[in-house]
């Protein structure tokens, strides 16, 4: 499994005014982790203003990813519907828009098309320089040759973080490695043992279109021999409206990163984060291997 | 924000709020879709039904039935459902969630092949004059827990006209003939406002009421609900939202105590230590 978010393509220390966290969020450590939670990453670019994808548009799209070094060899219809049920008439189900489904053969990486948003989804992100950023570029680019929207809606960047310890037997296991003010009930005193699972939503906004919503909790893990895991979902969202502009929406997507990375390490302790960074590479080192894939 | 699954109210209006609602959640998150690790997919599920999720509730019926009945169904989040929403489906969805709406789109490549996607076909959601006389005396039927034959036969709906309306192409049915129809929908929607538990039970407790509803007495039926005594309940239905707490309000133990210290002596407490040991 990869690393969870890193500044990488930056020299450590100094990041650029425009890629800070959002809301004075403090910036995150950028050493990567060895031992990598990170299970899902997903960016959605929504907009408005295009007109219908072309008959052949995921053909296109499969041949302008794969000429940017994205390989997608499986290709799919997809179509969103509406179902509409109302008390004592039948349903009805509407099509409401038709896209495409593009993946690699394991389908870890997927990008969705419809006229309405374009998805990038991977379960294989390493770091957002070379994950996310540059397929996400590509994914627009095509996106805008393709469909010409105008408006682009909300960018939003989610990352499903598990934390697997095979030897947590109960929930109590993540005392000291999560923030005990998002444990809650958990470290209480003669309750906190007696809880089996924990489902919890944070909203935070961050400006009158900006904002994250974290959800996390302990949940039994079927595939860790029934131990506890835990469950860190953050998904980060910017909903200011603006024009289709790939670079701009790089950068804005950018942003939602760093501001992801920073929550992350605000919710799991310092010590928790220096054990999942052992075995992993130094400060230096990640910086040299980030500075190395940029070439 | 698991209200949300309950029944907000018996009108309309609630439901178009809480529909509402839903679509309000939906724009707010970024969607997971075709998540291939199904443990990974099942834990997200179950936030998505813990945090009331959009979809949450399909989500939890849908898991429940996607192997029985074939339907295939999946990609957690809005978003976000399945190539063939049945009419089972949709009925136990009416019968459970009460939704106005959803939305939905495809299942994974892994369980629906690309042919199978209705992609060529008509929208079905056009319906004519006849298949909504049908879909209503469907409804009601499931609604009252009784048969076809006894819901026409309370509508003053001949079954024949029912089997020749159930027919592709269909003619238009005449007012005429849809007799009591709409009057026993709308005795339907009273009762359910009425009962706490579902109407068929409430019927069916005695003979003379499913008469009742044959002959097409439905005022008489609302009068006899309405004369009923209702059962004394413990709180109002909203307590129980806005707060679990003890049992006593604070001026209720003042006047215990007022009690205590004014109660008058009982027989024992007057008679004295002396006499109670010459006892």
């Amino acid at each position: 499994m990869s690393n969870f978010m890193s500044s990488d393509d930056e020299v450590l220390g100094e990041e650029r005014e425009e890629t800070r966290p959002l809301a004075g969020l403090p910036g995150a450590d950028r050493t990567l982790l060895a031992q990598a939670p990170l299970e899902l990453a997903i960016a959605e670019v929504r907009f408005a203003g295009a007109p219908s994808l072309p008959d052949d548009a995921g053909l296109q799209m499969r041949e302008r990813l794969g000429a940017a070094g994205l390989h997608l060899a499986h290709l799919e219809p997809r179509q969103t519907q509406r179902v509409n049920l109302t008390p004592g008439v039948a349903a009805t189900i509407d099509v409401v828009s038709k896209g495409w489904l593009l993946a690699n053969p394991d389908g870890t990486i997927q990008v969705t098309l419809f006229p309405e948003a374009a998805v990038l989804q991977t379960a294989t992100y390493h770091r957002w320089s070379v994950s996310m950023r540059p397929s996400l570029e590509a994914v627009l680019e095509s996106v805008d040759e393709l469909a010409t929207p105008r408006v682009v809606i909300r960018i939003g960047l989610r990352y499903v973080n598990r934390f697997v310890d095979p030897a947590a037997a109960a929930v109590a296991a993540w005392k000291g490695r999560i923030d005990e003010r998002f444990l809650g009930p958990i470290c209480h005193s003669h309750l906190g043992d007696l809880v089996k699972g924990s489902q919890q939503q944070v909203d935070l906004a961050f400006s009158d279109n900006q904002g994250a919503i974290l959800r996390h909790g302990p949940f039994i893990d079927e595939r860790s021999a029934r131990s506890v895991s835990y469950l860190l979902d953050i998904d980060c969202y910017d909903s200011t409206p603006s024009s289709f502009n790939v670079a701009e929406l790089a950068d804005r997507a950018e942003v939602l990163n760093r501001t992801a990375a920073s929550l992350f390490q605000s919710v799991i302790t310092e010590d928790y984060r220096h054990q999942l960074q052992s075995d992993g590479q130094t400060d230096e080192e990640a910086t040299t291997a980030s500075e190395g894939a940029l070439r | 924000m698991t209200m949300t699954l309950e029944r907000t109210g018996s009108t309309l209006g609630d439901y178009e709020e809480l529909a509402s609602f839903q679509d309000q959640l939906v724009s707010r998150h970024t969607p997971a879709r075709n998540v291939s690790d199904h443990d990974l997919q099942k834990v997200l599920t179950q936030f998505d039904i813990a945090l009331a999720e959009p979809m949450a509730p399909l989500l939890l019926f849908v898991v429940a039935r996607a192997d029985s009945t074939g339907t295939s169904i999946s990609d957690v989040g809005r978003g976000v459902v399945a190539t063939s929403v049945g009419e089972p489906l949709a009925e136990a969805m009416h019968r459970t969630l009460l939704l106005l709406h959803v939305v939905a789109t495809p299942a994974p490549a892994v369980e629906v092949a690309s042919e199978e996607l209705p992609f060529s076909a008509e929208p079905p959601g056009l319906t004519s004059g006849a298949e909504d006389v049908v879909a209503a005396i469907k409804s009601l039927s499931w609604r009252l827990g009784l048969p076809l034959r006894d819901i026409c036969n309370a509508a003053n709906v001949s079954r024949s006209a029912y089997y020749t309306w159930s027919q592709p192409d269909a003619p238009r049915p005449r007012v005429a003939s849809q007799g009591r129809l709409w009057a026993l929908a709308q005795f339907t929607e009273d009762l359910e406002d009425l009962l706490d538990a579902p109407p068929g039970q409430w019927l069916l407790a005695r003979p003379d009421r499913r008469a009742q509803l044959i002959d097409g007495r439905f005022d008489d039926l609302l009068e006899s609900l309405r004369a009923q005594p209702r059962p004394l309940r413990a709180a109002p239905d909203y307590a129980r939202f806005l707060s679990v707490g003890g049992d006593c309000l604070a001026s209720d133990a003042e006047l215990t105590t007022h009690h205590r210290e004014f109660r008058k002596p009982t027989s024992a407490q007057t008679v004295s230590p002396s006499r109670r040991r010459k006892k």
